[in-house]
């Protein structure tokens, strides 16, 4: 008995019927009209997407500006407090030398 | 044209097993001009739908036999064959040759209907069962021994069913199986030849049942 002639013989293809092309075709088309749909949403939503992006990072970006630029006066102030009191404490020990004693010596 | 409905999980390894209502066997498409196939594919790539439908005309028998074999269910077949058309147009770019073609519909609905099988493994297998089916190849050969050797191979586990389907309906070397299986190639190798002296086993078995009998 000659099993792979057999198998071969019994194992021939079969059509599947008229309708299987019209059945694929018309997949075919509904496939297309999804992707052509998602295509349409994917533009705008892409775009949406970027500007969002865009103003968050916009935002993140003068929030980082705001922060130094505090930090900046703030360092300023400090300084200044600084200079101010250096300045107040040399007038006070010039005042305290000039300044006449008790008994008038 | 009659349908039944049978269980094959509850039937008995010799059980006559035949395919489910299709149309008669059809020849393979290699059988078409070459030419006419890649004008086809050409065609199909530029958009031309009329001839994407004469592509899936050419290779509908032998994708869609491989689902049903392997399956067993004739509505799983049809619809996974379909799938995996609808998926070939939307690959139709990456497709560079007709032998590219074939591989790709071949891989795309083995492993499509293997997972489908394994999917159902546990469910009751309901075949349905036509009587008038393969008129054209049982006049040729042993109608009782097509079907015999049909129902003995819906016993093969998914692996080696799918060897033995695109070795002898598709008659791939063991190297293209393989590649469409993604299997090594000693795998392929071994499943067909565990495979086929099952099948020459059964055979003896039924044969001698067969003297007994008469």
């Amino acid at each position: 008995m000659d099993i792979e002639r057999s198998l071969r013989a019994a194992l021939r293809p079969l059509d599947p019927g008229a309708d299987f092309v019209a059945g694929v075709m018309t997949r075919v088309a509904a496939d297309q009209q999804a992707r052509r749909r998602r295509a349409r949403w994917q533009m705008p939503l892409a775009l949406a997407a970027s500007l969002l992006i865009a103003a968050i990072g916009l935002k993140i970006v003068m929030q980082q500006r705001d922060a130094q630029r505090i930090e900046t006066a703030r360092q300023q102030l400090a300084l200044a407090l600084e200079i101010t009191s250096s300045q107040l404490t040399q007038l006070q020990q010039k005042l305290n030398r000039n300044a006449p004693s008790e008994n008038g010596i | 044209m009659s349908l039944n409905l049978i269980s094959t999980a509850a039937a008995s390894p010799a059980s006559l097993l035949p395919e489910p209502a299709c149309g008669p066997p059809v020849d393979p498409p290699q059988e078409l001009p070459a030419a006419s196939l890649l004008g086809d594919l050409q065609a199909a790539q530029r958009g031309e739908q009329a001839a994407f439908a004469r592509l899936v005309r050419a290779h509908q028998a032998r994708v869609f036999s491989v689902a049903l074999r392997l399956t067993g269910r004739r509505e799983d077949a049809e619809e996974l064959a379909q799938d995996a058309f609808v998926q070939l147009h939307a690959a139709l770019s990456q497709i560079h040759s007709t032998a590219h073609l074939l591989h790709w519909l071949l891989r795309a609905i083995t492993h499509r209907s293997i997972d489908r099988l394994r999917a159902h493994a546990r469910a009751p297998r309901l075949v349905q069962i036509d009587a008038t089916e393969h008129p054209a190849e049982e006049a040729a050969v042993d109608p009782l021994w097509s079907r015999r050797l049909r129902a003995l191979l819906a016993e093969l586990p998914a692996a080696p069913r799918a060897v033995v389907l695109l070795r002898f309906q598709e008659d791939l070397e063991p190297s293209e199986i393989a590649a469409v299986l993604d299997m090594p190639l000693n795998t392929v190798k071994s499943h067909l030849r565990r495979s086929l002296e099952w099948l020459r086993a059964q055979a003896a078995v039924e044969e001698a049942a067969d003297h007994h009998g008469h």
